[in-house]
């Protein structure tokens, strides 16, 4: 036994006990407790296993930064692996498991690796594992990955929920130790909006780890009684357990509040961990500072840890670390250690420091060996001795001892302060980087800015408040305090490392990176900082070197003969501390992944039997299955079928609508479509094909005039959005002069087309205007009555199934009743409803083209559409580039049908036109299959294909390939319109 | 010619309903309520045209409908129920040659969330900072609620209006009540 509990004091609630697991363990605590302080309160030392060597580790520290007390927690989807124990708040019911050990941790079997360390130095593995190449992915690889870990993660889904929210603030205060209360108190008197962030359960930070007084109080009551305060300010909001992880342009930041974290029941109503954005017109960095470990032969071993941590045990969870402490300090942190120990009944053996002279003001018990550094240790799953070096005679001494505090001073918390890019420097008199000038309003204040002094601390978090509440028109004066008198805080030189140390020196606990490795790094020429970090992996994972990175450039520095000045920091990068990819998704998983866009047409399709198909967010009707129809196709054919023998109706909501307004449209529209639409008619459709500037074809559509300032078009659904984009570009940049108003209208409207034979008796029954051929002839538009003028409708006679079609466009509201209305109206003529599936079979059959042609790399002569494009038109958007040489070439591939040679064979869209004598490869082919489907009508596969000179080859046989099946046909081109070629049907 | 009677439904016709997060409505901290009878008007002005602002204003005023900017020259009319139709031609007569209009009211559907938690709930969607001296009654601008575009107003203090293309409304609503549901939300439409 060593660690214990103290009977009394701390800011736990020793009313409270709290029941939870170690390993399968049952241990318990108290209320107020971390699972680290209730491990340490339990004398479990050992908590886990270091990554590489497997060496037995306890705690180091009692925050944010610990690399060594990583566990596992919960069970199944709530599995979270990698939880600093440290960061976890005690809950009933808590049970942690600890990582990276097999059988136990206890007995691990890959300690073995400790034993094999002279041979796995850094680089080893780049080194070793070059041959045969072969063996890399099947085996180096699988068995490094077994050996080194960080937890398992689980592949059940996580139970829970997340979210995101923003919030808006004039003052941001990131951390509510004494720097960031000064500087909410300050706030408070001020009617700005101050939101205060801390990541701690209770709010204070390092106040309630110490023994000193604010005015008169305990520094622990102060910061109670300043959250009641700031609790009761209707200006503050306090975000507690919540970690600022990342700093953005504009003053934005990403927190991440832990919600549900410490309960033992979750709320399903509520996320667990909810992601803010935070944007701040001016923001305070209180973030405070990391002690810096020390770096000596054996420094990893349980009962080991920061002077500071074990301040934080004693004072705040009321846990002694030990029974006989030694203390190795660079620097005043140690021996307030000392003291405090002293104070609690601890006994301290010894405090070892490098430096030449005793601390005047420490007035302990403890024996003080200064000018000596500690060589080595001894123990193996808990501290045993120490060997002590003098550093004048270089004579050593052995130590017994259970613990040791450490301290090699500060490393003001400066990340936030460089996630934009901006560089820490480097400060002799600090020993320390501090944070770089202030930036958009973010400044650092106290530790974070390399104070280190409570009355310090204090004031500046007051001053800097006071200063950037008046950049923004709120003065107020700033709160003051009263404390005891400070030590005077000044930093020693820093003590990089023990030369010839015993054992080895860990730098970067959580990576088992050390002293050697830093060396070996430098003698192979990767003596820069970023180099350094790669060869040894100093600084990487989940720490992301929080403690090691100063120490490793101070190391790096006097290897290289410089100063840390000149070896400089690694990049600072988001995130400061792990962030779950839950929190990250937020609320967008399941069914809230993307939002889906519902046709008002989807009930009418749903009612009726269809199948649905994902079209980016829509879902459209693909087909609608008969009762003992097993097989899609045999619907999809009937479909096709009966539209070309009797009539059909299909939802083209989808497709994108706009209204265009002004005195100008028609010129706007003759310029945005390739072919002419200046002398578009009223109450006349047209078919447009919009090209981009490079020539190539974007979209294509109809566009109706609907009166003489007044047009409709219609786009393809995919592009939608994109053309809407696009023309209100035209309109707005390139063409401002032009007196054009765009509209999105596409959700304002059901829009459905009626397409074979009977369709016009079957809209006759509805429409209440004249529909005859003459009255109502190919391309015309207008808005017409529906049912005795009960509603109004558009109705358009244009078809993309090549029958005698129109397309009725309602308010959408009314689509399902219009649809229903039509379906029973056709019942007597033999009406059907037909998805996309029948749809793209009646265009393939039509030789029409859609995306699957408008690829993006084709223009209108590769479709047959040369003629289309205007040559009076002064100007088009497309116009000159279409010119270029190579988009006027004649051996660019060209629409053009294609069937099988044998009716009894097919081929799929994709497939690759052949040379009947060539080879299949790549280099001969010809082109490729666009489109593909069974053509009822035909009883046997057709497509659309784009090929070489396709339509100067019609009637020549070829080779349709199928690469990916390694399976070629024989086939014929052939004119792309396989039914009713002279387009009759269309204008009967 | 059959007699057929066509009536309408409203996008968010079947969406859910009922209480989430709580089981009494005296509790509920967001009450999220669909406007299905709005006419929702559009109104598109040309650069330079004046006084369209100050009619629009007027018209609103007299008939108790609310008005939404949503952009230069582009506002939406919001009526709670259909306008009488001899207003409605004396709005578009006093618009004509000044702006077109444009009746969006099946192409948005209007949705209206109040309740003492009002501002926390839409945080969790909108960017907007709801502080109220920043977004005060009256105020309207579009943004994006998750992945779904919409036009945000506030009406008073703890009232809001949201307008969404109607084929995200589904979408939209079934979002709003997750976001909700820690308040405890009475949705009804």
């Amino acid at each position: 036994m060593s660690a214990y509990r103290l009977s009394n004091g701390g800011l736990i609630d020793r009313s409270k006990p709290i029941d939870f697991k170690f390993d399968g363990k049952p241990l318990q605590g108290f209320a107020g407790d971390t699972l680290a302080s209730a491990l340490l309160a339990n004398d479990k030392l050992l908590v886990g296993r270091s990554f590489k060597y497997h060496r037995p580790r306890g705690l180091l520290t009692a925050g944010a930064a610990e690399p060594n007390a990583l566990v596992t927690l919960g069970q199944d989807g709530r599995t979270e692996t990698n939880t600093r124990a440290t960061m976890v708040e005690l809950h009933h019911g808590l049970e942690a498991r600890s990582q990276n050990r097999w059988p136990s941790l206890d007995h691990d079997i890959g300690a073995i690796n400790g034993m094999l360390s002279p041979f796995l130095g850094a680089g080893f593995y780049y080194k070793t594992f070059m041959w045969p190449a072969a063996f890399w992915e099947k085996l180096y690889e699988p068995i490094i990955r077994k050996a080194a870990g960080l937890g398992r993660a689980s592949y059940v889904p996580d139970p829970d929920t997340y979210e995101k929210s923003w919030a808006h603030c004039d003052l941001l205060i990131i951390g509510a130790g004494p720097t960031g209360l000064a500087a909410a108190l300050t706030a408070a008197r001020s009617k700005a909006r101050v939101i205060l962030v801390d990541e701690g359960s209770m709010l204070g930070g390092s106040l309630l780890c110490e023994t000193t007084e604010i005015n008169d109080q305990p520094a622990a009551e102060f910061a109670a009684q300043a959250i009641v305060e700031l609790s009761a300010a209707e200006n503050v909001q306090i975000l507690k357990r919540t970690t600022v992880v990342g700093a953005y342009d504009d003053n934005v930041f990403g927190a991440l509040e832990r919600v549900q974290k410490h309960v033992s029941v979750i709320d399903d109503n509520k996320p667990v961990e909810r992601f803010w954005r935070i944007s701040a017109k001016q923001a305070i960095l209180a973030t405070g500072a990391e002690e810096r470990p020390l770096v000596f032969g054996g420094n990893d071993r349980p009962g080991m840890m920061m002077a500071g941590a074990m301040r934080t045990y004693l004072n705040r969870f009321a846990v002694a670390p030990g029974k006989q402490v030694a203390i190795f300090s660079n620097g005043p942190s140690g021996w307030q250690t000392a003291r405090d120990l002293e104070a609690n009944g601890v006994d301290v053996v010894a405090i070892v420091t490098p430096e030449t002279a005793s601390n005047k003001s420490y007035q302990g018990k403890a024996r003080i060996i200064a000018n000596a550094v500690i060589a080595g240790t001894s123990g193996e799953k808990r501290l045993k001795g120490l060997t002590i070096r003098h550093i004048g005679s270089g004579s050593e001494e052995t130590l017994a001892c259970d613990a040791l505090g450490m301290s090699g001073g500060w490393s003001p918390i400066v990340h936030l302060a460089c996630h934009r890019g901006d560089k820490p420097k480097w400060s002799d008199a600090h020993a320390a980087f501090l944070p770089p000038a202030p930036r958009d309003g973010l400044i650092a204040a106290g530790g974070a800015a390399g104070t280190y002094s409570l009355a310090a601390c204090l004031q500046d978090g007051g001053t800097l408040a006071a200063e950037a509440l008046d950049n923004l028109g709120h003065s107020v004066s700033r709160a003051e305090f009263s404390t005891q008198q400070d030590e005077k805080a000044e930093m020693p030189a820093p003590f990089w490392y023990v030369k010839a140390p015993k054992g080895k020196a860990f730098v970067d606990f959580q990576n088992d990176v050390h002293l050697k490795d830093l060396g070996l790094a430098v003698r192979e020429g990767y003596d820069h900082v970023e180099l350094a970090k790669r060869y040894t992996t100093n600084g990487m994972a989940t720490d992301q070197g929080k403690l090691s990175n100063v120490n490793a450039i101070g190391i790096l520095a006097e290897a290289t003969g410089t100063s840390p000045d000149v070896v400089g920091t690694t990049t600072f990068r988001p995130f400061y501390t792990p962030v779950s990819f839950g929190a990250l998704t937020g609320s967008h998983i399941g069914a809230h992944f993307h939002p889906t866009r519902v046709s008002p047409l989807f009930k009418w399709a749903e009612k009726h039997g269809a199948r649905f198909v994902e079209t980016g967010l829509w879902h459209r009707s693909s087909w609608f299955p008969k009762e003992g129809e097993s097989d899609w196709r045999e619907s999809v054919d009937r479909e096709a079928k009966t539209v070309r023998s009797h009539a059909g109706i299909c939802d083209v909501s989808t497709l994108g609508k706009i209204e265009i307004f002004g005195s100008d449209a028609a010129e706007f529209i003759n310029r945005v479509y390739c072919n002419g639409f200046l002398k578009l008619p009223v109450g006349k459709a047209r078919y447009g094909l919009m090209l981009r500037e490079d020539g190539f074809i974007y979209d294509d559509g109809t566009t109706s005039r609907l009166g003489e300032n007044h047009f409709f078009m219609t786009t393809t659904t995919a592009f939608a959005a994109g053309v809407l984009t696009h023309l209100e570009c035209c309109s707005q940049v390139l063409w401002p002069d032009l007196d054009v108003r765009l509209v999105s209208v596409s959700d304002q409207w059901a829009q459905m087309a009626i397409a074979g034979p009977n369709a016009r008796k079957i809209l006759a029954e509805i429409v209440d205007e004249d529909i005859s051929d003459a009255a109502f002839p190919f391309l015309a538009a207008r808005e017409v009555g529906l049912s005795g003028g009960q509603i109004k409708g558009r109705l358009f006679r244009i078809s993309f199934s090549g029958e005698l079609a129109f397309e009725l466009a309602v308010p959408a509201g009314y689509g399902e009743a219009v649809a229903d209305a039509i379906l029973s109206l056709g019942e007597d003529h033999g009406i059907t409803p037909y998805g996309t599936e029948a749809l793209n079979v009646l265009r393939i059959e039509k030789g029409h083209v859609t995306h699957a042609e408008i690829n993006g790399t084709v223009t209108p002569g590769d479709l047959g559409f040369g003629r289309m494009v205007s040559a009076k038109k002064p100007d088009f958007i497309g116009r000159v580039m279409l010119q270029r040489e190579g988009l006027q070439a004649t051996d660019r591939l060209r629409l053009v049908g294609i069937r099988p040679l044998d009716p009894a064979e097919s081929f799929v869209s994709g497939s690759h036109i052949l040379d009947v004598d060539a080879a299949p490869t790549g280099a001969n082919d010809l082109g490729h299959v666009t489109s593909s489907c069974f053509s009822p009508h035909l009883g046997h596969t057709i497509g659309l294909a784009m090929v070489k000179h396709g339509p100067e080859l019609i009637g020549e046989e070829i080779v349709i390939w199928n690469g990916l099946k390694q399976q070629s046909i024989r086939g014929v081109l052939c004119e792309p319109v396989f039914v009713d070629p002279k387009g009759e049907k269309l204008h009967a | 010619m059959l007699e057929v009677q066509l009536s309408a439904k409203p996008a968010l016709f079947g969406a859910a309903e009922g209480l989430f997060g709580t089981k009494d409505a005296s509790t509920a901290g967001i009450v999220l309520t669909a406007s299905t009878q709005s006419t929702i008007l559009q109104v598109l002005s040309p650069p330079g045209a004046t006084g369209v602002a100050e009619k629009l204003q007027a018209w609103v005023g007299a008939e108790g409908a609310g008005l939404r900017p949503n952009g230069p020259g582009n506002w939406f009319v919001v009526c709670d129920a259909q306008p009488p139709r001899e207003s409605l031609e004396a709005l578009s007569k006093t618009l004509e040659g000044r702006a077109e209009l444009l009746d969006q009211s099946h192409g948005r559907t209007r949705i209206k969330v109040s309740g003492p938690k009002v501002t926390q709930m839409l945080a969790k969607g909108t960017a907007i900072d709801l502080r109220e001296h920043q977004f005060a009654p009256g105020q309207s601008a579009p943004t994006l609620f998750g992945h779904i575009s919409a036009q945000l107003t506030r009406v008073s203090p703890e009232n809001f209006e949201i307008l969404v293309l109607s084929s995200f409304a589904l979408s939209l609503w079934d979002s709003l009540i997750v976001m909700g549901r820690e308040f405890g939300i009475q949705a009804h439409c």
